[in-house]
């Protein structure tokens, strides 16, 4: 049962992350090959993983399955490390070498000020909701 | 059509992931999150390898670029769980583990891509 929802979840993180990928096509275009369908896959994913692992772990009950389903499925196949290295060493390979470090620090640092908001995110709506439980 | 062969591909990444990470996480007890890093550092150097074969033949085939390249290798790896640890690590005050990680995870993806790119090179 938990590998059906890592499937599932699987099957729809990587159509997505596809689906995504081609709506910025335009912009990585127009932007001399800056992978902005990437990043942006990576930074909202971050953020969202680290939302979703925080108030199921520590606030809300919800089934193992649908946990895993969301988190190691769904949200591990949208966000992707192997295409990130690939297109910085593309970047390095055409000497786009300040969109190389550009996008090396934004992916890395905002992905993981993305997680840390994600985190804060959730602890924040708990407490105003445990505050909105024990006023009334 | 290639959407679904997305989707397959994904399947099979992320339940590779998924198996690798129960894998690791019974033989295992560290703090380190030797799983993601392992696997990110595989599908880095695999999507390199697969991705010069592609310059050297842009027809390519569809299952190897939707199937394995988009679908497998892209939900395979995983950016979203290697930030996350991260910030748990920096949480728990495992500074040196959370700087070896980030550091460690970035530097020997980007080499293993370029090694798997010079290796179809050669």
């Amino acid at each position: 049962m938990n590998y059906l929802s890592v499937a599932l979840g699987g099957f729809i993180g990587a159509i997505l992350r596809y689906e995504i990928g081609q709506f910025f096509l335009p912009a990585v275009q127009e932007g001399g090959g800056f992978p902005w369908g990437t990043l942006m896959i990576n930074l909202t994913g971050c953020f969202a993983l680290s939302l979703f692992l925080t108030l199921t772990l520590e606030f809300i009950s919800v089934d193992p399955n649908i946990r895993l389903g969301v988190s190691t499925g769904f949200l591990g196949a949208y966000t992707t490390f192997s295409t990130f290295a690939l297109e910085s060493i593309k970047l390095l390979q055409q000497t786009q070498y300040w969109d190389f470090g550009i996008y090396l620090f934004s992916s890395v640092f905002l992905g993981i000020a993305m997680s840390a908001f994600g985190l804060f995110t959730a602890r924040t709506l708990a407490n105003y909701q445990r505050g909105k439980a024990s006023a009334s | 059509m290639e959407l679904l062969i997305i989707g397959v591909g994904g399947i099979g990444g992320a339940l590779s992931r998924y198996a690798i990470g129960k894998y690791l996480a019974q033989k295992s007890s560290l703090s380190f999150p030797l799983a993601t890093f392992l696997i990110n550092v595989t599908g880095a150097f695999f999507l390199g390898l697969l991705a010069t074969n592609m310059v050297a033949d842009p027809a390519g085939s569809l299952i190897e670029k939707y199937g394995f390249q988009v679908g497998f290798l892209g939900a395979y790896t995983t950016f979203s769980t290697f930030t996350y640890e991260s910030i748990r690590l920096m949480e728990d005050g495992e500074w040196l583990h959370f700087f070896l990680y980030t550091g460690g995870s970035t530097i020997a993806g980007l080499l293993a891509c370029a090694l798997g790119i010079s290796i179809t090179l050669w």
